[in-house]
């Protein structure tokens, strides 16, 4: 009898001290999520960082935490994550497990993007709102079709809930618009025509309830983002930028970073960024020529002066933006001089100091502005149409400014009074 | 290995014997950017009794023979000064800006009180022609001319004496106060007259012969305006009737020339132009190293300046050397200066001056020179060469 108990000891001091290890020897960088391109978090307010910290802070907690964030059969699915960190921790409360999220982004395993998705789905509020029915019978009928065709998925546990129901509103709101007012009365439908099983009912409630179907962006969206823009960059290094990271600075719901991932995939993302890629590396070229051609007679090189060449690039810039933006690469989504720099610093094209920069120009994103102030705003500020000068340090934004306000004021052409400059 | 010992302790004992700490009363400038005079150490002297240092041989006219210091108190005045402040000037230079060039160069001789045009194949014009007042000169080397005795010379800095001129006898110039009022007028009212040719407009008429040739104006109209702001020595004599300027005596101008020495393997010294000038403009103020000039140049430089109300544009018309002493270029090297910061700047500018030629034209070569440049050097170089398009784009470059 003792030799069983000893060898039992022995084997669960073995088991605990295995998971234990396991448990210590992950670090905040081992996530996918990793905080990598932010600055502190806008999330953590003065008024919860104590708690987080108190809470969260060098834990055994936030090992677990890190623990749950680095599972790859779960960290997909915020919805699966939230649950992970309340069944772990013995969270119930919608203010605890906030707090739990906000103890990894503290941790740096998150970043804000991946936290406010967390955030979302530990939503417990439940609505309480009247199943509303306008439907006939016959849009009932194709409604409760698109339901069975994914019946397996739902009750696949290996995917993610918050993708299938979003997969399921999808096709029905490609359907009719009708549907979309009625969630509520079509869910309850397929569990009484017994489609969806009790449970899978509950679930699809649940997602219902957190308004998972509009959601701009899902855990699973931004990991997608983030490791193939990973894999394109792989030697990007850690940065700091509170610019992309506050949203209440821009008196906007999301950052400018969550904004970027929320409107543009990976692919997009680059081929945004590769925009800034462009106008740096001409910007870096010895000189710019320009060929006349005659039919009958040699032809005529015409060499820009350094301004003229910066100019001309600038040109490029603006029409390259309106190229993407006129095509079918970026799914309908317009992108904008924001979202360009944004993406040129996600991957690393542009460094933190000079995004910073874009800190002292609040007035460009002020909604209390009409455009038009906007836009005199910036006319002021920067030269290319008036001879006002700007002080340093505004240095990227010279070349981004003076094209947002080419695209504002089209038909003002830069250097007007210049009788000399050929761009 | 002895004799090698031996060899260097006798080295020292012997540069030491020939090393002479003597004071000498020259103008300086206090902290107010006030010129006093008050006693310097003469460094490097390899004389005991005269003006002649490692460096610098200060002479009187046409002679080669260095000042004594049993001369007359005004003549050792100048050449105090002048001798002290190259000094400060060469030592800048190497010790600062690490220009080998500097560092290399053999002693300069300098004449003070020489009223001489300078001849390129004579070194010195006849005494009868034009004689030369209140400006200073830097002069290329030359080859002789062995058929009438002309001796080779090297690079030298010529400091002309002063003269005073009556300014009740100017024409046109009956409104202006004075000469320092005036000159703060000329750079209020017209970016695009020309400050000699304004001066020479001053002067009209209380000069004989060619106005234009007793004045080579040894620097920037802000430059000259920030001397007569702050009542030089300079212009001990200057009242709001007479316009005098002994530029022996006033440290900017004296950098000013020494920078044209020390750039002049790449901007040569055939002729003046706007960006040799505005390049010696800008050593000049570096070297002055006064909080209050740079605060001056900051706020009242036509490029960028606070205090200025009409801000300089580029126009083609200051390619022409005929605008050299314009401050535009003056302005915008300052601004350089300070975009590109103060822990990279000077050695920014030194390596800006190899990148260009005395012919070098602003919105082409010096614009493309300082872009350049910052590629190497700048702290965050794409950073700060758009920060440089900004500026230029502005200035409608």
């Amino acid at each position: 009898m003792k030799k069983i108990i000893f060898i039992t000891t022995l084997c669960l001091s073995l088991v605990v001290n295995l998971s234990a290890q396991e448990l210590g020897s992950l670090n905040a960088g081992d996530s996918p999520y990793k905080n990598l391109r932010e600055g502190k978090s806008h999330l953590i307010t003065k008024f919860k960082i104590d708690d987080v910290r108190s809470r969260y802070k060098d834990t055994e907690d936030l090992l677990i935490l890190r623990q749950i964030i680095n599972d790859k059969n779960i960290n997909r699915c915020a919805t699966k994550v939230v649950a992970a960190i309340q069944n772990k921790l013995g969270l119930y409360s919608e203010e605890e497990v906030e707090l739990a999220v906000l103890g990894l982004r503290l941790d740096e395993s998150i970043d804000d993007v991946a936290a406010g998705i967390l955030i979302k789905a530990s939503n417990s509020k439940l609505s309480n709102s009247l199943a509303r029915n306008d439907l006939t019978t016959e849009e009932e009928s194709k409604a409760m079709e698109i339901y069975k065709t994914k019946v397996a998925d739902l009750q696949n546990k290996n995917l993610c809930i918050e993708d299938t129901f979003r997969e399921v509103v999808g096709k029905l709101a490609v359907s009719s618009n009708k549907y979309l007012k009625s969630l509520k009365h079509l869910n309850k439908l397929a569990l009484n025509k017994k489609i969806i099983k009790a449970d899978d009912f509950k679930v699809i409630e649940k997602m219902r309830v957190l308004k998972v179907h509009e959601w701009p962006l899902t855990l699973n969206n931004y990991r997608s983002n983030l490791d193939y823009i990973a894999k394109a960059f792989p030697n990007r290094v850690k940065e700091s930028s509170q610019v992309v990271t506050d949203a209440a600075r821009f008196r906007s719901k999301s950052s400018l970073r969550q904004s970027l991932h929320e409107k543009f995939n990976g692919t997009q993302i680059i081929m945004l960024a590769n925009v800034v890629k462009s106008l740096k590396k001409r910007l870096d070229s010895t000189d710019v020529t320009i060929h006349i051609n005659y039919v009958d007679e040699q032809s005529e090189i015409i060499s820009l002066s350094p301004m003229e060449k910066f100019r001309f690039i600038l040109k490029l810039l603006r029409k390259e933006l309106a190229t993407l933006n006129n095509g079918t690469l970026l799914n309908g989504q317009r992108a904008n001089y924001i979202d360009i720099i944004t993406a040129a610093y996600e991957v690393g094209y542009i460094s933190s100091v000079e995004i910073e920069q874009f800190a002292g120009l609040e007035d460009i994103w002020n909604p209390k502005k009409t455009t038009k102030e906007k836009v005199m705003t910036w006319v002021k500020m920067f030269g290319g149409l008036s001879a006002v000068f700007l002080p340093p340090p505004f240095g990227f934004l010279s070349v981004m400014a003076i094209m947002l306000i080419d695209q504002q004021v089209s038909e003002a052409p830069i250097n007007t009074d210049s009788d000399f400059n050929l761009l | 290995m002895k004799t090698l010992l031996l060899a260097i302790i006798l080295l020292t004992q012997f540069s030491n014997a020939h090393s002479f700490e003597i004071k000498r009363r020259a103008v300086i400038r206090d902290e107010n950017f006030k010129a006093t005079i008050g006693e310097v150490l003469l460094p490097e002297l390899i004389s005991e009794d005269r003006y002649e240092g490692k460096f610098f041989k200060i002479v009187k006219g046409k002679s080669n023979e260095a000042i004594r210091f049993d001369d007359s108190e005004d003549l050792q005045l100048r050449a105090a000064t002048t001798y002290y402040h190259l000094n400060k000037a060469r030592k800048y230079f190497v010790e600062v800006a690490k220009s080998k060039y500097v560092a290399e160069l053999p002693q300069l001789v300098i004449r003070i009180e020489l009223i001489n045009v300078f001849n390129e194949i004579g070194h010195f014009a006849n005494d009868n022609l034009n004689p030369q007042f209140n400006n200073a000169l830097t002069i290329p080397a030359g080859k002789g001319y062995p058929p009438k005795n002309i001796p080779p010379w090297e690079m030298e800095i010529w400091f002309r004496p002063s003269k005073d001129i009556n300014i009740k006898d100017l024409q046109g110039t009956a409104d202006r106060g004075s000469v320092k009022t005036a000159l703060i007028d000329f750079r209020n009212q017209t970016h695009m007259t020309n400050l000699r040719q304004f001066i020479t407009n001053l002067l009209e008429g209380s000069v004989t012969g060619d106005p234009a040739s007793v004045l080579r104006l040894a620097g920037s109209s802000l430059l000259m305006e920030f001397i007569y702001q702050t009542s030089d020595i300079a212009a001990a004599f200057f009242s709001r009737k007479i316009y005098h300027l002994d530029a022996a005596l006033v440290p900017e101008i004296i950098y000013h020339e020494f920078a044209h020495v020390a750039l002049s393997n790449h901007l040569e010294l055939t002729h003046s132009t706007p960006v040799n000038e505005g390049m010696a403009d800008y050593f000049a103020g570096k070297i002055a190293n006064s909080k209050k000039l740079a605060i001056k140049i900051k706020d009242y430089n036509l490029f960028n300046g606070k205090e200025v109300r009409k801000k300089q544009q580029y126009n083609m018309a200051f390619e022409r050397g005929e605008f050299a002493n314009a401050d535009f270029v003056f302005g915008l090297l300052w601004n350089i200066g300070a975009t590109v910061g103060a822990e990279v700047e000077v050695q920014y500018m030194n390596n800006l001056a190899s990148k260009l030629n005395t012919n070098a034209t602003i919105r082409n070569d010096l614009i493309e020179a300082t872009l350049e440049t910052c590629k190497s050097y700048c702290k965050s170089p794409m950073n700060d060469r758009l920060k440089l398009y900004k500026f230029y784009n502005s200035k409608n470059l």
